[in-house]
């Protein structure tokens, strides 16, 4: 999870917005926040600041330039210039502060398409969990470390909110894995 | 023909005119200042040159460094591109003396047509109109001026006979306004010019600025390429151009295109040059001035014509006559052209300078983009801020504004302020898409700014991931940086090449 709070140059308000990364070994796909608004994108940038976005069915392009108190945007044919008031970067999946997960939980709204474990199944670091499917991309849900379904909470073809609960876990102890 | 063309200039027109020498198999010499080292016009050059300095006085206007330069690499011809020494006679006689030829007319014509007062007298002996006026010779009664002003009726425009830039130049309104009008005027024009003579004129209002362009040969021809109108001005300077003007029957249109080739006959002119005019609303036309040279503006006509105006002047400078004669030109579909600049349109066309960050000019079917810059590119204080010249093509004035406005949507510049938004919203402007313009369009025309796209929240997502990704930042803060830069495919799109 990405914390921004940005002010638009000439605008007054500061606006916090929020930016994830929802699948590990799917870099591009993101959800955007601002306020209640939820935005699902595939999103690229490259070492230059220069990037694309695809919203649902839409392709925009776009350029960024960063200073340190300020990025400005060139997206649509305008260039937009946004102050970065506050900013907060947290990772995204797996190996947060707090530990091993005691949830696996849908980074994104999608369908479940398949799910690899039952309740009562051992599982290594990484192993594929579940797999789901959102914007026409498949993700692979899986936590860094290793340990126990405890339940699975969903099934295949159900369709998810982000954040709902998919499985509960128990994580193996640390000298076991 | 030529061996080797140095071009006294820098920027996009030096960009441009090396292409086409480099097509006619001519080596093109570029000069350059120091800030300009690594410009987009040094590395399109066959060969460059130092010219040590900073400011425009110590290197593009040094006639004697570069006519040095010339002499000792083997040039044959120099191209003065437009601005800098490309109308000063006394740098066209320099390059003749040292035995260079150069690219333009001869000397003595560049220094009648810069005297406004003799080029009038030229023009209306040659039997072009010119706007009513009046001009004194010698020292100037004040109880004179104040009789001919009102015989001519206010508003009346002082102006000065060396004048250019709007210098020395002024509108009065009323005779009350006169006397400081005329004092002020003949201050400022004897401090830039050292030339304080000034002459009258009626000053017309609400006109259309539309010119002539002209072409002679040292073959006794000479010919006009139609006009464009450049009506569209801030600070007295041109920033949209097109041909063919809309207001133009083809009766007019012809009486302008003869009034052209009498005025270039009548000056013996040889190589390019452009009459100005203004237009009124009833059809009738005023002679402004001359311009001998290559115009800013030059590709609409290009594009209009289909004919390479410099290649055309490198012929001609060679002796040779003219590739194109009157009944071989005709016109074809509407060209427009936007002068890109760094600045603020909403501060008053505040210059903004700063390194370009990234550089992505639209291309496509009916596009031509003239440029001087590219990625990396340092936009400094000590030039004239235009990047770059858009220029659309299309069968009718409809399709080439809505093309125009499609590239002006395309056209990615960061790293400085640029007017390209402001552009957009001038052709998109209900009136100038009915092709009401005048030369007063900008200051009776509020230019909205055109409402967003969408809701704002791409221009977040955007700034998002852009301050996650922590990149964009250092990405050509130098010429290593630049070469990064140019790895993407769209720096390549730009034409950089990295060695």
């Amino acid at each position: 999870m990405f914390k921004l709070l940005l002010k638009h140059a000439g605008g007054d308000e500061s606006v916090e917005v929020q930016l994830a990364n929802v699948d590990r070994n799917s870099p591009h796909l993101f959800t955007f926040q601002h306020g209640e608004t939820i935005t699902n994108l595939i999103a690229e940038v490259d070492a230059t600041g220069a990037g694309w976005m695809r919203i649902g069915g839409r392709v925009i392009p776009f350029y960024s330039q960063r200073a340190d108190k300020h990025i400005d945007v060139w997206v649509n044919g305008a260039t937009h210039r946004f102050e970065i008031v506050d900013r907060t970067a947290q990772r995204a999946t797996g190996a947060t502060a707090g530990g091993p997960k005691t949830t696996l939980t849908a980074p994104m709204p999608g369908t479940i398409l398949k799910i690899n474990v039952e309740a009562g199944d051992t599982f290594a670091p990484s192993q594929a969990l579940v797999i789901m499917e959102s914007m026409k991309m498949e993700m692979t849900l899986s936590v860094p470390h290793g340990g126990t379904i405890a339940e699975i909470t969903c099934h295949a073809g159900q369709l998810v909110e982000m954040g709902a609960l998919l499985a509960r876990l128990e994580p193996a102890k640390r000298d076991a894995s | 023909m030529f061996r080797k063309v140095l071009i006294a200039n820098r920027g996009e027109i030096a960009v441009r005119v090396a292409q086409t020498l480099q097509e006619m198999g001519i080596a093109a010499v570029a000069v350059h200042s120091e800030p300009d080292r690594n410009a987009l016009h040094v590395r399109r050059a066959d060969e460059a040159y130092l010219l040590e300095g900073k400011t425009s006085a110590e290197t593009y206007l040094r006639g004697d460094k570069i006519i040095s330069i010339a002499r000792s690499h083997g040039v044959d011809a120099i191209h003065p591109g437009y601005g800098f020494l490309s109308e000063n006679e006394d740098f066209a006689q320099a390059c003749i003396d040292a035995g260079l030829v150069f690219i333009g007319p001869p000397p003595h014509i560049a220094a009648a047509m810069g005297d406004k007062i003799v080029a009038k007298k030229t023009m209306a002996s040659a039997g072009v109109p010119i706007v009513p006026g009046w001009a004194g010779e010698g020292r100037i009664d004040i109880e004179v001026v104040r009789h001919e002003a009102a015989k001519i009726g206010y508003p009346v425009l002082i102006k000065a006979a060396a004048g250019g830039g709007g210098k020395g130049m002024r509108v009065v309104n009323e005779e009350s306004q006169l006397a400081a009008a005329l004092e002020s005027a003949q201050r400022e024009a004897g401090n830039a010019f050292g030339d304080a003579r000034v002459f009258l004129e009626k000053y017309i209002t609400d006109a259309r600025h539309v010119e002539i362009q002209i072409f002679g040969d040292h073959h006794g021809n000479a010919v006009h390429l139609f006009e464009r109108e450049c009506s569209i001005q801030r600070r007295h300077q041109k920033i949209v151009e097109e041909s063919p003007c809309v207001a133009l029957s083809p009766q007019v249109r012809a009486k302008m295109g003869e009034a052209g080739v009498r005025a270039a006959k009548a000056m013996g002119y040889a190589n390019a040059g452009t009459v100005e005019f203004m237009l009124t609303d009833s059809g009738d036309f005023y002679f402004l001035e001359v311009n001998t040279r290559l115009q800013v503006e030059h590709p609409v006509t290009e594009m209009v014509v289909g004919r390479d105006l410099v290649r055309a002047q490198v012929q001609v400078a060679a002796g040779m006559k003219l590739p194109f004669d009157q009944e071989q030109l005709t016109q074809t579909g509407h060209a427009i052209e936007c002068r890109i600049y760094a600045e603020d349109a909403s501060k008053g066309f505040l210059p903004s300078i700063g390194r370009i960050a990234h550089y992505v000019a639209p291309s496509g079917p009916g596009i031509r983009v003239d440029s001087g810059v590219t990625a990396g590119s340092e936009i400094s204080v000590y030039y004239d801020p235009m990047l770059s010249k858009l220029i659309a093509w299309a069968r009718t004035r409809d399709e080439a504004i809505e093309k125009m406005a499609w590239a002006l949507r395309r056209y990615v510049v960061m790293g400085v302020t640029t007017n390209i938004e402001f552009l957009r919203n001038v052709v998109l402007h209900p009136e100038f898409r009915a092709g009401r313009t005048t030369t007063r369009f900008l200051e009776n025309h509020a230019i909205a700014a055109a409402a967003p796209e969408g809701d704002g929240t791409e221009s977040m997502i955007a700034a998002a991931l852009a301050a996650r990704s922590g990149r964009g930042r250092h990405a050509v803060g130098t010429s290593a940086g630049a070469l990064v830069a140019a790895d993407t495919p769209w720096a390549r799109a730009t034409g950089w090449r990295a060695y």
